[in-house]
């Protein structure tokens, strides 16, 4: 018997023909106490390589194109059979449900937000008079980062925020790499969001680059 | 020319470091039944660090006046 590959979880299983898959083969639905997982019958894991990333997403892409609500699957999710895979998900099942909910209808877009000038961000202020405990979480606060905390990000995250669904929030600290921001956006609204960062994107001291639309990646990840 | 040649190595190794950054580094896990090797993610971080250093290079070179 034939492994499965995952590709992706969904609320539904959409109409029409089903897509093809990272091989070539047909993508089939199986039912999984109420979601419905996106699979293929592989040989084997698919060779870690560009070709296969790419083949990945756009299996991805073709399902998401023909359902409203889908959580892609990371790369190289291999089940031996369906009750294995039913299994690893009947625990998460609520949260996939409201996972899927959240990102029905919509794409999301990828911000990453890097620094144009080579000054280092304002040390965070420690209140004074505090005590080691405080300067400790003050100086962690201000080694994680926080994205808003530079207000050229903070602006074009707020300009952005009327049509964004939900937001993911990623600091770098490896320069000049700022942030990340992931953001869920209605498939309808993905014209005015690009209107909008073009309108906003001009800040001084902060350049943002735009990927996507992608199927919601980063609004999967804290179901495992 | 230069413009040109630098346009084009940010826009390959972005849309290269975006798919990765997506397919692998994200999505729903089913931490039972993955299948990856280790060995074989760790070999995808070396040649994705060997880009960057290599970008790191041209970049610098043909930033130089």
């Amino acid at each position: 018997m034939s492994p499965l590959y995952l590709y992706a979880l969904l609320a539904e299983a959409p109409a029409g023909a089903p897509p093809a898959g990272l091989a070539g083969e047909p993508v089939r639905f199986v039912s999984c106490h109420g979601v419905v997982a996106a699979v293929g019958d592989v040989a084997a894991a698919p060779s870690l390589d560009a070709s296969a990333l790419r083949a990945h997403d756009e299996a991805v892409r073709r399902l998401a194109a023909a359902a409203s609500a889908l959580l892609p699957a990371r790369f190289g999710s291999l089940a031996p059979d369906e009750d294995h895979l039913r299994d690893a998900l009947q625990a998460r099942v609520p949260a996939l449900k409201a996972a899927l909910e959240t990102v029905r209808g919509c794409d999301q877009m990828t911000l990453r937000f890097s620094s144009t000038e080579s000054t280092v961000a304002a040390p965070a202020s420690v209140p004074a008079g505090a005590g080691p405990g405080t300067q400790y979480l003050a100086g962690r606060r201000a080694a994680l980062g926080d994205a808003r905390r530079r207000p050229e990000v903070a602006r074009i995250l707020d300009a952005l925020a009327p049509l964004v669904r939900a937001e993911r929030l990623e600091p770098h600290q490896t320069p000049p790499l700022l942030a990340s921001a992931f953001h869920l956006v209605r498939r309808d609204a993905l014209d005015a969001y690009r209107a909008t960062l073009a309108s906003v994107s001009g800040e001084a001291g902060v350049r943002v680059t735009a990927s996507g639309p992608w199927p919601p990646y980063a609004f999967a990840g804290d179901l495992a | 020319m230069r413009d040109a040649r630098e346009a084009l190595i940010e826009e390959a190794d972005a849309s290269l470091l975006e798919l990765v950054d997506h397919v692998l580094n994200r999505g729903v896990v089913v931490k039972a039944d993955v299948i990856l090797s280790l060995a074989n993610v760790d070999l995808v971080y070396l040649r994705l660090s060997a880009l960057l250093c290599a970008a790191d290079r041209v970049w610098s070179a043909t930033r130089t006046p």
